[in-house]
């Protein structure tokens, strides 16, 4: 199979289009999307993945008429317009995994397939989290990854670029995680819980088992409210999960698109 | 040269063992464990007499302002204090820096509140609106980093616009939509008081002062040395924007410690200055600097905001470090005025403010550091600058009324 790359700016959104056969929506999470995201190069051996980059994330001032959750489904139904995607598979992972789920919820129809990967989005008093802004910069590995030193980790850490790249790759994850927090601070259900209930499309959520952002315990608080939905919780796997495990997960999501 | 007297109010009786047993003196550190409200009841009173008394010996201000959920600022409302204060106090501008502007709902609050401490004190007042540290206005209060300095400069729109405005009026903001903005009482200086703005280390902030008349003061416990950079950014704005390079338009706080000797300043002030900063300003880094609170151009800059500084800073500072640094100015009245006239030279700053209570230091030492300075520093300083003039503190007090009741001492 060919990879078919191209960058596309629909209200100027920043959109990776890798692989080709049905389309996918890859939703990517709080560190962002670049063209060697393994779990889009997974996904595209097998389907045609469309992955925008999240409006904050190349540019905060994107974010600027993107008050709430509301206008952030209705900016991504926009986006499923522009590429006349009119019912499709959604995958979204993290913070891409809450956006996916308020798409789902908000407009059910556009949604055929729902894959969300250790989303954002609930709160449990009895779960609570592990508080995504409330740790410095050099804890954060070990929040975010299930294993900080192993190679993905430690490749993503940037620890091997010049002293003025670190700054700039510091300040693109600040400017990520900032997009992010406009929609999860100070806690992460801004009415998702109420309107999970109208998803229709059928949903897999998959988990790390060693999630210590949002724990995989989070999962029954989705599977219970959506109708239907399944769970696949994999071990050895942390908040990033979609990239500790991508390969795996790509299969997961074959599997349940084909079905 | 202006001297205001600056008070923090810290907790006391903050535990030795604070940074074995929790990670942050503020936002998390638990009230009901460390906080006793009886040694807050001799603390605020003994804070007030000291500001009371610095107003007896000639302060041409004193400064209160707000922290939240923590152990290094006890005021999470100033504006009591300074009410307080606007009672018992006759003459020293009360300098509120500030009210932090993004936790005010609607921000109309302020602009009353303030109102009313300008009225109340005869036209006192120094109206100071902090952008807030992280740790007050993200982690204690809930506000959202990524629009905080949006809400921010749009609420001090409004509040200004309220005190300048002939009649009221609408005002649809993204962050607050009033229908009626016309708040009673409208302050007694014409048209509003002075408008201070205390940095956080942001660049954006400097040309916003600028372009406002606003006064710029850079607060760190850090020493001059390190914020020359700060302040030197702060000049070449001024002069790109063709404003009038005045001292008066720039303050600094300085912690500071008078005695009979240099060598006399280490008995009376170390343990309180350890305490400072070794307990005060034990913070947890991960609160210091949430995403979206700096800007891309600020960490491009390498600028670090005094709660950065003291997040990374080594808990084993002894005091002679702390003199050699400049984090505090202390020892024998020609040592210490020798020193301020340095740093208000390098700095070129006109309005210092100075941190004569520090950790725990008790009240009669306090006490005696505050008329020492009145008495033998404040005077051999006092008339540099003379040639500016200070449009940034209110003037004369209006004798509308008799400002105190039995006054102060």
């Amino acid at each position: 199979m060919t990879d078919v790359v191209s960058h596309a700016e629909v209200s100027a959104v920043r959109i990776i289009e890798k692989g080709r056969g049905e389309p996918i929506v890859y939703l990517h999470g709080l560190t962002g999307i670049s063209e060697a995201d393994p779990l889009l190069n997974a996904l595209a051996t097998r389907a045609s993945v469309v992955a925008p980059v999240a409006p904050g994330f190349d540019d905060p001032n994107d974010l600027a008429d993107l008050d709430d959750v509301h206008d952030l489904a209705i900016y991504y139904e926009d986006l499923l317009d522009a590429h006349k995607l009119n019912h499709v598979t959604v995958v979204g992972h993290s913070f891409g995994g809450l956006i996916a789920a308020e798409l789902a919820a908000h407009y059910p129809a556009r949604v055929s397939k729902l894959v969300l990967i250790a989303p954002l989005g609930l709160w449990n008093n009895a779960l609570g989290d592990g508080d995504l802004l409330g740790h410095s910069l050099p804890e954060m590995p070990g929040l975010l990854w299930d294993d900080p030193s192993s190679e993905i980790a430690v490749a993503a850490s940037g620890a091997d670029l010049e002293p003025a790249a670190q700054i700039e790759q510091m300040i693109a994850m600040m400017q990520g995680f900032a997009a992010a927090a406009k929609f999860i601070w100070p806690l992460p259900d801004k009415g998702l819980a109420k309107r999970l209930h109208r998803i229709t499309a059928e949903t897999l959520v998959v988990w790390g088992a060693n999630d210590r952002v949002v724990s995989a315990e989070y999962a029954k608080d989705f599977t219970t409210a959506i109708s239907g939905a399944q769970t696949a919780v994999l071990p050895d796997g942390g908040h990033l999960v979609a990239y500790e495990r991508s390969a795996e997960i790509a299969e997961l999501i074959g599997e349940f698109v084909s079905r | 040269m202006k001297f205001h007297f600056f008070h923090l109010m810290p907790y006391p009786e903050l535990p030795a063992d604070l940074r074995d047993r929790y990670r942050s003196v503020w936002v998390d550190l638990p009230v009901k464990e460390v906080y006793d409200p009886v040694v807050g009841n001799r603390a605020y009173n003994e804070y007030l007499d000291e500001l009371e008394y610095a107003d007896a010996v000639g302060f041409d201000g004193i400064c209160v302002n707000e922290h939240h959920q923590n152990g290094y600022g006890g005021m999470p409302s100033p504006n009591l204090m300074a009410a307080a204060l606007a009672r018992r106090t006759s003459s020293a501008k009360l300098v509120v820096l500030g009210n932090t502007v993004p936790l005010y709902n609607p921000p109309t609050r302020i602009a009353e509140e303030f109102a009313m401490l300008d009225v109340l004190s005869g036209g006192r007042l120094v109206a100071g609106m902090p952008l807030g540290s992280a740790m007050d206005t993200v982690y204690a209060m809930g506000q959202s980093p990524t629009t905080l300095r949006e809400k921010y400069r749009e609420s001090v729109e409004l509040i200004t616009r309220a005190w300048k405005a002939d009649k009221p009026f609408a005002f649809n903001g993204k962050y607050t939509q009033l229908r009626y903005v016309n708040p009673w009482p409208r302050p007694l200086q014409d048209p509003h008081p002075p408008i201070w703005i205390p940095g956080t280390g942001s660049v954006e902030t400097w040309s916003w002062c600028v372009d406002n008349d606003y006064l710029y003061a850079y607060l760190s416990f850090f020493g001059y040395q390190g914020a020359k950079k700060m302040m030197d950014g702060y000049w070449e704005v001024v002069a790109e924007r063709g404003a009038e390079i005045n001292p008066y338009s720039a303050g600094f706080v300085q912690t500071v410690a008078v005695a009979d000797s240099d060598a006399h300043a280490e008995d009376l002030y170390s343990e309180a200055a350890a305490y400072f900063y070794n307990r005060c300003l034990y913070l947890y880094p991960g609160f210091v600097a949430p995403p979206g609170y700096m800007s891309a151009a600020s960490m491009r800059k390498g600028i670090e905001g005094q709660m950065q500084q003291a997040a990374a800073m080594s808990p084993d500072l002894t005091w002679s470090e702390m003199i050699e640094r400049g984090y505090i100015i202390a020892g024998h009245p020609d040592t210490v005025t020798e020193r301020l006239d340095d740093l208000t030279t390098q700095l070129n700053v006109g309005q210092l403010m100075v941190l004569l209570h520090f950790g725990n230091l008790p009240g009669d030492r306090t006490i005696d550091n505050i008329g020492r300075f009145a008495s033998e520093v404040a005077p051999k300083l006092r008339s540099k600058f003379s040639q500016y003039r200070d449009r940034w503190t209110p003037g004369a007090t209006r004798s509308v009324a008799p400002a105190a009741v039995g006054s102060g001492r």
